[in-house]
C-alpha cells in the first residue's frame, strides 16, 4: 500500500478499520527491493533528552549586551552560579559569564548577538563546534503552522494538542503531527522505514533499532524497531535445545484468536528469531577505545555512552546484516529540572573525589558520551556517514520556580556530523559551526517572543520560531527521502517550506 | 468455542435486505434503525459490526447474558426499549452494513475458573489458594451474584493488614514502640514489633549518610551508633537511647553471628531492601487482594526511586507505598490528601519548599504538582462522559479539562509545604523515625511554611473565584491551618470533578480485568465510584454516600459480568496483556517457592532491564506504560489499547522468559557477570516441584494441573500436545529425569500465549 499525504491523513482521521499493515521485520525485507538501491552507507542517530532540556542553559548567548548575556541573567532570575558553574545561588539559575569564558564557540552570523557559549561542562561541543562538526538549532519546537506571538495570543492558529505536557510533547516530537493526539500517526522513523523501501534491500534487520525500548518515533505503519539492549540483543536461554526450540517454535507459530495472544506471539517470535541473526553479526564487533565502555576514562556512570556503543557495534555489523541506511534510537531520561536545575546539569562539586569536576552533572555525561561516539566514529571512518541530532520534549521557562524550571515549548537542540569542508564537496555532509534558526533574546524587559507577555505575568516561555519539521527535515533529506516524499513523512511541512523547491530548509546538511 | 456462520445485512436509501438472521431492520425516513433480537443461549455471545464499505469493519455491539452493550471504544448509542435493544443511524452516507455473528463456548471447570479470577485478583493462584476458595463445589457458583467470590472478597477486605512498613521495622528495629492506637491524619499506624525469632535484623536502617553507610557489622562500626544520639524511644516515659538499647539488644544476644550471606542486598547498597520487602509480601502474604489494590493505586499515584538522591533509603519508600496498601479499601479523597502532604511526593514532584512568587528573589510557583495532579491522579486532559468516552464540543474536538492558566493558579495553591523537621524531639505522638539523612525527614507529613504560601485570590477550573485569607500570625497553628484548608479545597475540587469517577475507574479496571473496558463497564463502575456502594447478591461493599469507596470500587470491578462472563473470551477484542512482574510472581507462587534465607525473605534482583517492570523502578511520574498504549498491528487497526504492550519489547519479552527459566530450573540466583534474578551467586530460594514431581510419569495429569496453575485452563489443545510430545519424549527413569520432565513443561507453558495474557 502507498501511503501518500493524502491517505496518510485518512488515516489519522479514521484511526480505525485499516487494512493489516502490521508487518514484521522479516516481511519487509522479502518486500523491498522495488525501486533503485540507494548508495552508499548513512545512519541517523537521534539522542532523546527525555524530560524537557533546559536548553537555554546549554546554549546560552555570551555577548555582554542586552541582547545577549544580559538579558539572559535577568531572565534566569540572576547569577546563580560560581565561576567554575557549580551552583552559589539560590533560586537564581543564570550561568555565571566568568564560566562560559572558556566554552565560547566562535563568532556566528545573524544572530541577535555574535558569541554565544555553550554550558562549561560541554567542552567538547565546544571544540566540534569550532571545527565545522557540530551546529546547534535555535528555538525550535513542535508547531502545526507557522504561529506569531499575535497568532498565538488572539489564538488565530492551530497549535500542538496538550502543549506543555510531557507525554503529548514527547508524542510530538515522535509524530511531527502535532494537531493528532497520541500515536495513531505514527512516528517519523517509522514512516521513513515504511516508505524507503529501496534501502537496505538485503537487510537481516529493519532500518529502525533502538537502544532505549519501544518508542513512536521508529514504530511505522508497516514496520516496527528491532529493540536491542546497548550490550547487544538477547538471546532466549535454551535455544541450543533443538527439540525444545522445535516445541516453542510451534506453540508461537500457532494461530491465536485473542487479539492480545495473536500479537503477543508474534511478537515474541520475531524477538527470537531477530536476536539470532542480528546477536551473531553484533557480538564479533568490538569497541575501540581503550577500555571498552565504561573504561577508564569515562568518570561516570555513562548509560549515553552504553547506549551509543551499542549503536557502533551495529554500524560496524552493517555489512554482515546487509544494512546502508539505518536510524537509532538513544534516551537519556532525568532532564525534567522542576528542582535543582543547576546542580543536575552542572553536577555537584564533592571536593577531593571523582565528582570534583562536575562529572555527576547530566552534560558532563553528555559531553563525554559523544566524545567518546565521535572517537569511536573517527577510528572506524565512519564520521561523515553518520549524523547525530538531539531532540527533547520542550524548553523551560526561563524565570525561576525556586531552584527550578517549568515547561515551556522552545528549545535548542544539535546536530553533529563530519563537516562539509572549505571547497564545499569534500568532508562531510554538515555545515557546521553555525547556528541555524534564530535565537531568541532573552531580556525579560523586551522579549517579543514570550507567550505570556499579554498577561503581564511573563514566565520565560518562548514561542518556537522554527518547527521541528524544518529541522528534521534535513536529517531526512540527507538520509535519502526524496523532496516528493517529504510530505509524506512530515505531513505539515508544507505549512512552513516548500519541499519541492527546497528540501533543506536551513542549509545545514546536504 | 463454535463460531456460527456471519450473516451480512444490507441497508441502502434504495435497496435493502432485511433477511439476516437476529437483526431486525425498520427503514425510517432518512434513517434507519435495526433492531437485535438477543438470544438467551447459555455461554454464547453476539457481536455486531458494520461497516460502510464492506471491507473496514468495525464492532458496533455484543451480547452476552442477554444484554446488549456497545463495545469500546464505540460511542454509538445502543437503545433499549422494553427489553428490545437497537441502534439508530442517520444515514447521511449512502449505505450502512451490519453483520451478525454468533458463537457459544463451554464454561470451564469451577477450578479454572477459581484460577482465572485468582489471576485477576491476587499475584496468582496455588493449589491451595484454589482448593479454600469458597464454594469450589457450587454449582451456581459462575453465576450472578456471584456471593462465593463476594464471600472471598468480604475475607480478604477483613484480613490484617500487611504493612510494608511494618515488614520492614519487625526485621531491622530491635528497639520497638508497640502502641497500636497512634494515628496520622486520623488514620490508624501499625503496631511495630521485633521478631525476636531473628538473632539478628534482616534489615538494615539508612542513617548515617555523610559515608552513606549503612549501620551494619555491629562490632566494628560502634562508632555510628553515637553519631545519632539524639534518638530516644518516644512512649513518654523512657528516655533511654534507642541506639544504645539497639547495640545492648545485640550484644544481649551473645557474640554476633551476622552471616553475610544472609544479607538481603548485593553489591553493598540498600537498594534492594524495599524490593525484597515488596517481592516477599506479593509472594506469602494473606491479604492478596490487598497488596494487588495497593500496587495498582502505586501505578497512578506514581513515585518511584529514580531521581531520589538517596534511593537506598527504605522507610521513607515503604511508607510512602503504605498509603496505597492501608487505603486499599479505603477512600480515594484519603489518597490524595496523604499523598500530597507526603515528602516524597512533595521532593519528587518538587513542590517541597514550593514558594509564592517573589517570595525567594525573581520566582514564580513551581507548576509541577498542579499539572501532575490534575493529568495523572484526578481528572486526566480531556473531559470525559461517565463512561469513559471523551465529550467533544460542537465541531467534534476534544475539550481540554485545563489549561495552562489553570496550571498557573493551582501551583500557586501548593505553595508553603516543606518537608517536616526532624521528628526525633519526642514532639510527635507517635514513635520515633529511624532512618534519616543529616536530620532530613522525609517520613512524616509536609508541614506548612505559612510565609512561602500565596494568599492572593485564585480562580478554580470553572473560573469560581477562592480565597483563604491569613488573618492570624505566620508562625501560628491557625495559620497553618488555613493553608491546608486552601490545599484541600482544590483536592476536593478535583476529586469532585465529574472527569475522576471515570478516570480513576478505567485504569483500575485495565490494571485487573481487560484493557478495553465498555462504556457499560466504565459506566458501572463510576456510579459506584461516585455513590461509595456495592450491592451483590445479599452482600453489600462500601457504604453509601462515600464517594470515592475503594471498596466497593474494586468489588465491583471484579464482579462486574463483564469481568466474569467466561463467554466473552469469544469476543477477540477481550482481555489483557498481563503484568510481566505479576507473571513472574504467579509463577513463584504456584509452585510454592520456598526461602532458603535465614529470614525466610526473596531477593529477586536487578529485574527491570529483563522485565520492563519492578517494584519502586517506575521509569518515570507516567509510570511503566501510558493507558492508551497501542501496540502496533492489530490491536491498533482496531484502535484498542493494551498499556502492557509498551515495556514488552524484543528484548524484555525474551527478558521474561529467561527470568522464568532461571526461577524454575534455579531459583532466584545469578550469575556473572549479569544473568539471573538474584543477587547471590548461590540460591536464595527455589520453587518446590515436588507435587508435580508425584506426576511426571503421567503427563496427562501433569499437564491438567500445570494448565490450570499456570494458564486457568485456557491452555489450547494444539499447545497442550506440543508440550506433550516434547515431555513424553523425555525419560522419567530417575527423580532428577522427572523434575527436568515438569521443569520443562512448566518453561515451555510460560511461553504459550495463554499464560501471558488473561481473558
Amino acid at each position: 500500500m502507498k501511503i501518500d499525504r493524502r491517505n496518510f491523513m485518512q488515516q489519522n482521521c479514521a484511526a480505525v478499520g485499516t487494512a493489516s499493515l502490521y508487518s514484521t521485520l522479516f516481511s519487509l525485507r522479502m518486500t523491498a527491493g522495488a525501486t533503485t538501491q540507494l548508495d552508499g552507507y548513512k545512519a541517523l542517530v537521534v539522542l532523546f533528552l527525555n524530560g524537557g532540556n533546559d536548553s537555554h542553559n546549554m546554549l546560552i548567548p555570551y555577548t555582554n549586551s542586552s541582547n545577549g548575556y544580559q538579558g539572559y541573567q535577568q531572565a534566569r532570575g540572576g547569577v546563580g552560579t560560581d565561576d567554575d558553574g557549580f551552583k552559589t545561588g539560590s533560586s537564581q539559575l543564570a550561568i555565571a559569564r566568568a564560566a562560559l569564558a572558556n566554552t565560547r564557540l566562535n563568532a556566528v552570523d545573524n544572530q541577535p548577538v555574535n558569541r554565544y557559549a555553550v554550558h562549561p561542562r560541554l567542552p567538547f561541543l565546544q571544540q566540534q563546534f569550532n571545527a565545522g562538526n557540530l551546529a546547534f538549532v535555535a528555538n525550535v519546537g513542535t508547531l502545526v503552522e507557522p504561529t506569531t506571538i499575535n497568532d498565538w495570543q488572539q489564538e488565530l492558529t492551530d497549535v500542538p494538542k496538550g502543549l506543555f505536557s510531557h507525554p503529548d510533547h514527547q508524542m510530538h516530537w515522535q509524530t511531527v503531527v502535532p494537531q493528532v493526539r497520541g500515536a495513531t500517526p505514527k512516528g517519523w522513523g517509522g514512516r521513513i522505514a515504511d516508505i524507503l523501501t529501496q534501502a537496505n534491500s538485503n537487510g537481516q534487520v529493519g532500518m529502525n533499532i533502538s537502544m532505549a525500548g519501544n518508542n513512536t518515533l521508529q514504530t511505522g505503519f508497516q514496520t516496527i524497531p528491532y529493540v536491542s539492549a546497548p550490550a547487544g540483543p538477547i538471546l532466549l536461554n535454551q535455544s541450543d535445545n533443538n527439540l525444545l526450540m522445535n516445541a516453542v517454535n510451534s506453540v508461537l507459530g500457532n494461530t491465536y484468536p485473542n487479539m492480545f495472544e495473536k500479537t503477543y506471539a508474534q511478537k515474541k517470535k520475531s524477538a527470537i528469531d531477530t536476536s539470532e541473526i542480528f546477536g551473531t553479526a553484533f557480538d564479533s564487533q568490538s569497541i575501540l577505545t581503550p577500555g571498552g565502555v565504561p573504561n577508564g576514562t569515562l568518570k561516570s556512570t555513562n548509560q549515553t555512552a552504553e547506549q551509543l556503543a551499542g549503536v557502533i557495534k551495529t554500524i560496524k555489523s552493517k555489512d554482515a546484516l546487509n544494512m546502508n541506511r539505518q536510524i537509532f534510537f538513544v534516551e537519556r531520561g532525568g532532564w525534567d529540572h522542576h528542582n535543582e536545575l543547576l546542580d543536575a546539569q552542572g553536577g555537584i562539586r564533592y571536593p577531593n573525589s571523582n565528582y570534583a569536576d562536575g562529572a555527576n552533572g547530566l552534560y558532563f555525561e553528555i559531553n563525554e558520551a559523544l566524545e567518546f561516539f565521535w572517537n569511536e566514529l573517527v577510528l572506524a571512518g565512519l564520521e561523515n556517514d553518520v549524523v547525530l541530532c538531539t531532540i527533547s520534549d520542550f524548553g523551560r521557562t526561563l524565570t525561576s520556580n525556586g531552584l527550578g524550571s517549568d515547561h515551556a515549548w522552545g528549545g535548542n537542540a544539535f546536530v553533529m556530523s563530519g563537516a562539509r569542508a572549505e571547497n564545499g564537496s569534500d568532508g562531510g555532509p554538515l555545515k557546521g559551526g553555525k547556528i541555524y534558526g534564530q535565537y531568541p533574546v532573552l531580556d525579560p524587559n523586551n522579549n517579543p517572543l514570550d507567550l505570556d507577555s499579554h498577561k503581564g505575568k511573563a514566565r520565560g516561555r518562548i514561542l518556537p520560531t522554527l518547527s521541528a519539521d524544518e529541522y528534521l527535515s534535513e536529517l531526512v533529506s540527507w538520509f535519502g527521502v526524496d523532496k516528493t516524499q517529504l510530505a509524506t513523512i512530515f505531513p505539515n511541512c508544507t505549512n512552513f517550506f516548500n519541499p519541492l523547491a527546497n528540501p533543506y530548509p536551513l542549509g545545514m546538511l546536504d | 468455542m463454535k463460531l456460527k456462520r456471519i450473516t451480512l445485512l444490507s441497508v441502502a436509501l434504495t435497496t435493502y435486505n432485511a433477511s439476516a438472521e437476529g437483526l431486525e431492520l425498520q427503514l425510517q425516513p432518512n434513517a434507519v434503525k435495526v433492531e437485535f433480537s438477543s438470544n438467551s443461549i447459555p455461554d454464547s455471545l453476539q457481536q455486531v459490526e458494520w461497516s460502510t464499505n464492506l471491507v473496514d469493519w468495525q464492532p458496533l455491539a455484543r451480547n452476552f447474558n442477554n444484554n446488549w452493550q456497545n463495545v469500546f471504544p464505540n460511542t454509538e448509542q445502543i437503545d433499549e426499549d422494553s427489553g428490545v435493544y437497537s441502534h439508530s443511524k442517520d444515514l447521511s452516507n449512502d449505505q450502512v452494513f451490519y453483520r451478525l455473528s454468533t458463537a457459544t463456548t463451554t464454561s470451564p471447570n469451577i477450578t479454572n475458573s477459581v484460577a482465572r479470577f485468582l489471576q485477576q485478583a491476587t499475584f496468582g493462584p496455588s493449589l491451595t489458594t484454589i482448593q479454600q476458595f469458597p464454594g469450589i463445589d457450587d454449582p451456581s457458583f459462575d453465576t450472578a451474584p456471584y456471593s462465593n467470590h463476594a464471600n472471598w472478597i468480604q475475607s480478604q477486605i477483613d484480613l490484617p493488614i500487611t504493612s510494608h512498613r511494618a515488614f520492614f521495622r519487625k526485621r531491622s528495629n530491635p528497639a520497638f514502640i508497640d502502641n497500636p492506637a497512634a494515628t496520622e491524619n486520623g488514620t490508624s499506624l501499625f503496631q511495630v514489633a521485633y521478631d525476636s525469632s531473628l538473632n539478628h535484623p534482616a534489615f538494615n536502617y539508612f542513617i548515617n549518610a555523610q559515608d552513606q553507610q549503612p549501620l551494619e557489622g555491629v562490632a566494628n562500626n560502634l562508632g555510628q551508633f553515637y553519631s545519632f544520639t539524639t534518638w530516644t524511644s518516644a512512649n513518654g516515659s523512657n528516655t533511654t537511647k534507642v541506639e544504645q538499647n539497639r547495640y545492648n539488644d545485640w550484644l544481649a544476644k551473645g557474640p554476633l553471628t551476622w552471616n553475610p550471606n544472609d544479607a538481603i542486598r548485593g553489591g553493598g547498597t540498600l537498594i534492594g531492601q524495599k524490593k525484597t520487602i515488596w517481592y516477599t509480601i506479593a509472594i506469602t502474604a494473606e491479604d492478596q487482594l490487598r497488596q494487588r489494590v495497593a500496587w495498582a493505586l502505586s501505578q497512578i499515584f506514581v513515585l518511584g526511586e529514580e531521581g531520589f538522591k538517596h534511593p537506598q533509603a527504605t522507610e521513607r519508600f515503604v511508607k510512602y507505598y503504605d498509603i496505597f496498601v492501608r487505603n486499599a479499601f479505603g477512600n480515594y479523597r484519603d489518597i490524595l490528601g496523604e499523598v500530597t502532604y507526603s515528602p516524597q511526593m512533595g521532593y519528587y514532584l518538587t513542590y517541597e519548599k514550593n514558594t509564592k512568587e517573589g517570595g525567594e528573589g525573581d520566582n514564580f510557583p513551581d507548576e509541577n504538582y498542579a499539572r501532575e495532579v490534575m493529568q495523572l491522579f484526578t481528572i486526566g486532559l480531556w473531559e470525559l462522559n461517565e463512561d469513559g468516552t471523551f465529550k467533544s464540543d460542537a465541531d467534534g474536538n476534544l475539550i481540554p479539562t485545563y489549561d495552562n492558566d489553570d496550571i498557573t493558579q493551582f501551583a500557586k495553591v501548593f505553595t508553603g509545604l516543606d518537608r517536616p523537621d526532624s521528628n526525633n524531639d519526642n514532639n510527635y505522638p507517635y514513635y520515633p523515625n529511624f532512618e534519616q539523612y543529616q536530620n532530613q525527614n522525609y517520613l512524616d507529613i509536609m508541614k506548612v511554611t505559612v510565609w512561602r504560601h500565596d494568599t492572593s485570590v485564585k480562580t478554580n477550573l470553572y473560573g469560581d473565584a477562592f480565597e483563604f485569607p491569613i488573618n492570624y500570625g505566620y508562625n501560628t497553628p491557625q495559620a497553618e491551618a488555613v493553608v491546608r484548608d486552601e490545599i484541600d479545597y482544590v483536592l476536593d475540587h478535583l476529586f469532585n470533578h465529574t472527569n475522576t469517577p471515570p478516570f480513576v475507574a478505567r485504569q483500575l479496571i485495565q490494571r485487573f480485568t481487560g484493557s478495553n473496558p465498555s462504556p457499560t463497564y466504565i459506566n458501572d463502575i463510576s456510579q459506584v465510584f461516585k455513590s461509595g456502594q456495592f450491592t451483590t447478591g445479599t452482600h453489600t461493599f462500601g457504604s453509601a454516600g462515600d464517594r470515592g469507596n475503594l471498596e466497593a470500587v474494586v468489588a465491583a470491578i471484579l464482579l462486574h459480568p463483564e469481568a466474569r462472563t467466561h463467554a466473552l473470551k469469544l469476543d477477540a477484542t477481550y482481555g489483557k496483556l498481563r503484568e510481566p512482574l505479576i507473571k513472574l510472581i504467579s509463577i513463584a507462587r504456584a509452585f510454592d517457592i520456598t526461602s532458603l534465607q535465614t529470614y525466610g525473605l526473596f531477593p529477586f534482583d536487578n529485574l527491570y532491564d529483563k522485565l520492563g517492570q519492578e517494584p519502586y523502578e517506575y521509569p518515570n511520574v507516567f509510570n511503566f506504560y501510558r493507558p492508551d498504549f497501542q501496540p502496533n498491528g492489530e490491536i491498533l487497526e482496531k484502535n484498542l489499547n493494551a498499556p502492557e504492550f509498551q515495556p514488552l519489547t524484543d528484548v524484555t519479552t525474551i527478558g521474561l522468559a529467561n527470568s522464568l527459566r532461571w526461577l524454575i530450573y534455579e531459583g532466584i540466583k545469578r550469575n556473572t557477570p549479569d544473568t539471573g534474578i538474584g543477587s547471590k551467586w548461590y540460591a536464595q530460594a527455589e520453587l518446590n516441584l515436588n507435587d508435580q514431581i508425584a506426576l511426571a510419569t503421567d503427563s496427562n495429569a501433569l499437564l491438567d494441573q500445570l494448565s490450570t496453575l499456570i494458564t486457568a485452563g485456557r491452555l489450547t489443545d494444539e499447545n497442550r500436545s506440543v508440550i506433550k510430545n516434547y515431555i513424553d519424549s523425555l525419560p522419567s527413569n530417575n527423580n532428577s529425569a522427572k523434575e527436568k520432565r515438569v521443569q520443562d513443561a512448566i518453561w515451555l507453558m510460560i511461553l504459550t500465549p495463554e499464560f501471558n495474557t488473561l481473558y
